[in-house]
Formats: structure tokens, sequence, C-alpha cells
């Protein structure tokens, strides 16, 4: 942890450091062990010498693995990478050059053209190394552009990326993609969104080639460079579509309506979640649709009213989270009157939480701590600054009986970018189409 | 007995002939891959600091992310050091920024230099 957090600053990755089993940091812990290792503080400060003692770009070598066919090379380099944590614990392709070439097809940047410094670790991002990720991954070509912007959009200096790749909350971004290009590279917005999906593999390719970024460059290895207690869902993050054609009348796509971005542009929404829960929406059949467009929603706002001091940081300009509903569900509330303006309106109204209940949680040390401007806390206190804060997202299979709530984390605000289509686009898709098949029908 | 001598020579050279195209043929067979080390590079910008000579009569400062106890352990540590070098001077964490954010600012390390400290001990839990 140590290591990766002076790396980050340009150190070389190590330091005079002395650690302590998580014990010595509870409440009313023994400090005894600060005292036996008090000749350690004394040696860190006055005798301790770094190994590198000069400034200096350090570029990786290649890694040769030789074995007497494709399978023993394959299991080879998995055993290397296993043994380096290199690794997500699911085999991985060979990032030979030609594969990575292939990969590289799909940006008109040049390969060393540098994306930036992934925390806490600090190692550096290229359009090579996100190819080599997208390799490994199983990723392809058409791929890229979306990887490439989502690197982009998690490094930007508001998403304090530096802080949830090492929290212990489990935290793992949440890459939405409106405009064209989800289609073409079959990126779900219907059932399964989230995978496991073997009709759409975009989204699990990207996504896992980003956890692999996350990892081997920013340093997040489990247990050392991220102390995220449970993992929870990154082996392949969450990387989706919002199902735009799905959209009912007057609804814009989230990109329009979250970032005024233009509409059909290709665009990429990042934000950290630290969980997800299925919300059973529907009623029994028995209400009137007005009843029971009324009584999902309040009942999508008590799942949304929670003591949650992950949310703080982005109080302002974050997002308490993500809310996926179904094209089914968006056009039965929609015909019932509710536009998406009145939707988050409503949610953000009725997720308030008393501050009674917030002081037994324990939560006004936590607004205290995140420095929360006081005319933010009232009573009853809103789970976000304002109700635009809440991203509403159309996705999911066409059905009415679900929405799926991923709760916002550790974030300070919201953050999208432009992906970038190459030339020769309309070719890569074309072969896209010849090893994949035809493109999948609309669910 | 002499052509028996010859003929087990025979053998062993036609077995030596043998091993060698075996290996040959292995070599002849086998893959090799360079593959790309998915780590990134790596910019050293910065050198740590030299260390000091003693602690005594060195002004000691404190930084503290504000997590995990830290208002206990960084006194403790402070303590400890004090009795071993009672000369040193000490600026405790509370004169400074605190937390993640606090101390990564500008006006954490504005205040380091500000204040003359010759050593920092970080308390990093997280």
């Amino acid at each position: 942890m140590v290591q990766n957090a002076v790396s980050g600053f340009g150190f070389a990755p190590e330091a005079a450091a002395v650690s302590f089993p998580v014990d010595l940091f509870l409440v009313g812990s023994d400090l005894t062990p600060v005292k036996d290792n008090i000749d350690k503080f004394i040696n860190a400060l006055t005798k301790w010498q770094p190994s590198i003692k000069e400034k200096r770009a350090v570029e990786p070598p290649p890694v040769t693995i030789q074995g007497r066919d494709f399978e023993d090379n394959l299991n080879q380099m998995n055993r290397l990478f296993a043994r380096n944590r290199w690794g997500d614990g699911l085999p991985l392709l060979p990032a030979t050059p030609e594969r990575v070439k292939w990969i590289l097809r799909g940006t008109d940047l040049a390969p060393g053209t540098r994306i930036g410094k992934i925390l806490p670790r600090g190692r550096v991002a290229t359009v090579n190394t996100l190819a080599v990720a997208l390799a490994l991954a199983g990723g392809r070509p058409e791929y890229l552009p979306v990887l490439i912007a989502a690197v982009e959009a998690m490094i930007d200096p508001g998403l304090n990326h530096q802080s949830w790749q090492a929290t212990s909350c489990s935290v793992f971004p949440a890459a939405i993609v409106n405009g064209p290009i989800a289609k073409q590279i079959r990126l779900n917005s219907g059932f399964g969104l989230l995978g496991p999906d073997s009709v759409h593999p975009a989204g699990g390719a990207i996504g896992r080639a980003l956890r692999l970024v996350q990892q081997n460059v920013g340093g997040a290895v489990p247990g050392s460079g991220t102390m995220a207690q449970f993992g929870g869902m990154r082996y392949t993050n969450a990387v989706f579509a919002e199902d735009e054609k799905g959209l009912p009348p007057g609804w814009k796509p989230l990109s329009v309506e979250y970032f005024g971005a233009p509409a059909g542009e290709n665009v990429l929404t990042f934000y950290p979640v630290s969980g997800a829960v299925n919300i059973l929406r529907r009623g029994t059949g028995k209400e009137t649709a007005e009843e029971e467009a009324l009584a999902s929603l309040h009942r999508v706002a008590q799942y949304m009213a929670a003591p949650n001091p992950n949310a703080l940081e982005g109080y302002e300009e974050g997002t308490p989270g993500i809310l996926l509903f179904s094209t089914t569900v968006a056009n039965q509330l929609a015909k019932n009157g509710w536009t998406k303006e009145k939707i988050k309106e409503f949610l953000w109204e009725n997720s308030k939480v008393p501050m009674e209940k917030l002081k037994r949680a324990g939560m006004q040390y936590f607004m205290e701590d995140k420095k929360l401007d006081p005319k933010y806390v009232v009573d009853p206190f809103p789970i976000s600054k304002q109700a635009r804060n809440i991203m509403l997202v159309v996705a999911g299979g066409a059905h009415p009986t679900h929405a799926y709530w991923m709760q916002g984390a550790q974030a300070s605000k919201t953050v999208y970018r432009k992906i970038q289509i190459p030339a020769g686009w309309d070719q890569l898709l074309k072969e896209a189409e010849v090893e994949l098949g035809p493109l999948p029908e609309e669910q | 007995m002499k052509n028996g001598y010859r003929l087990g020579l025979r053998i062993w050279a036609v077995l030596a002939v043998l091993a060698a195209g075996c290996i040959a043929a292995m070599a002849a067979e086998s893959l090799t891959w360079q593959i790309s080390d998915p780590t990134g590079a790596m910019d050293i910008t910065e050198l740590h600091a030299p260390r000091l000579d003693t602690l005594a009569g060195k002004k000691i400062c404190e930084l503290s992310n504000d997590s995990w106890q830290a208002h206990r352990v960084l006194p403790a540590i402070r303590d400890q050091l004090r009795q071993r070098f009672p000369s040193a001077k000490f600026v405790p964490f509370t004169e400074f920024p605190q937390g993640n954010r606090g101390i990564d600012s500008e006006k954490a390390a504005e205040l380091v230099a500000a204040k003359g400290c010759q050593a920092v001990i970080i308390g990093d839990a997280g």
C-alpha cells in the first residue's frame, strides 16, 4: 500500500515504512507494539536507503515464454502471470506483438501515446498498455475506443481514483455508453447487461481489461494495493450501454440529460459504485397502473434512503447512485405522466432520511469528517445535494418486474468522455461480423 | 573382445546421433512468445530524501490521514521517540491539515517547509 502511494508520487516504489497488524488501529487497542517497534521508526528515519537513487523512466522489458507448443506456452504464461500477481484468477490470452497490433487497429493514436498515471502505484498507461490489457482479457480492436475513454475518465482528478482504488470499500467502476458505438460493438443494454453475457461479449472484455489496468498499472492488488474487503463483482466491473431505442418519448439519453453532450455522440459516463441491489418493483397485479407506479417508486426510494458515508464525498457534484429502469418500466411510468425529471425529483424527495435516524447511525461524525457544508445538513437529510444528481438510466431486459440500484461511492464528481472512433471503423465492424456472426437481434 | 568393444562404440555413437536428432527436432518444434509485460512504464521523477544522521536535536513533524486511531497512535510514537531523543522537537499532527485530502494538499507541504521539519512521520492507515 505504502509502496504504491510513494510510487504514485513519482518516487521509486519503495519506502521507509513501519507497518502493524490491524489490531493496533482498533478502538481501545493495546499500544504496546509501538514501544516494541520504536527502533524500526528510528531506523526508517536515520538508516534506511532506497535501492534506486536516480531519476529515470523504466520501461518493462518484454517477457519471453518458450515451450513445446501453443498449449504449453499458454500454460506457462498463465502460471507466470499468477506468480507475478498479474492475473485475475481466470485464464488470460497472450498479449503477443501480433495480437496487440491487431487490437491497436481500434485507435488512430500512436501506441506510445500517454493516457496517464494510474494511481495509487502511479505507473504510466499508454495506448499500448491498454491494448495489452484488452489482448489479455480476450478483447477486440473495436472495444479499444471504449477502454481508452474509460481510463481517461477514471483518472480525471474529480473521481479521486487514487482513493477508491486503495480503499477498504469494495468499489468498482460503472461505465455507461451512449451513442451508436454501443450497438456496433455489441455492448449490452438489455437482458443480462451486467453479465455474464455470451451474446454481447464487449462489456465483459472491456471491463475485465479495465480491471487488469487498475491492478497491474495502478497497483490494486487485493490485500496489499487495494484493501477492498469483499472485492465484489470486480472481474469485469460494470460496462454497459443505455437502451436508447427503448427510451420513452421525450426522455433524453443519460449523456444528453446529465452532461449536455450532443445527441447521437458516442459518450462514456464513469462513476465508481460500491454495490448493486435488485429491487422487485412491480405490484401484484391487483393495483391500478397509477397505484403500482406510485408504490414502485416509493419502494425504490426506500432502498435509496440509506445512511451512506461513502456517498458524502460526491454529495454536491457526484451521484448517490445509478438507477436502472428497463424500457418496459420507463414506458409504463411515462404513460402515467412520469417524466424523467419528475421521477428523479420524487425519488430524491422520498429518500430523505430523518436526522434522528442518521444520528443513531453515527452519520453526523462522517458529515463533520467529510466537511459537508452545514447548509446541506437539514432534517430530513437528502441523499444528494439535488435531485439531478441521481443517475437514471434506461437499461436492462424489457420486463416490468425489477429495478437495479448501484450505490455511488467516494468520487467527488461524475465524469464523461467522448469516445473517439478511428479511421477504418467500418472495416473493423465488418471483420467482427465475419468473426462473431451477425449483430444480435434487439431484445 | 576388440570387435565387441567396437560394436559398443558404434551403438553409443548411433544413440548419440539419435539423441542429438531428437533434441534438434524438439528445438525446431518449440514455440517462443515475446509477450508484453502488463504493468506499464514507471517514471521516477522524485528521489527519496537523505536520512538524518541522528534524531537528537532534530525537528520531527507528524502528518495524519485521521483514520484508525491516528489520534492515539501518533502520540504514542512521539512519546517513545521523545524518551530516546529528549532533545528532539516535535510538531504534532494537529498543527497540519488532516485526512487523506489534507495531508495531500499544497498547504500541508507549505507548512512542513515553513515549520522547518527535518523529518516527517506520516500516519497512513486505510
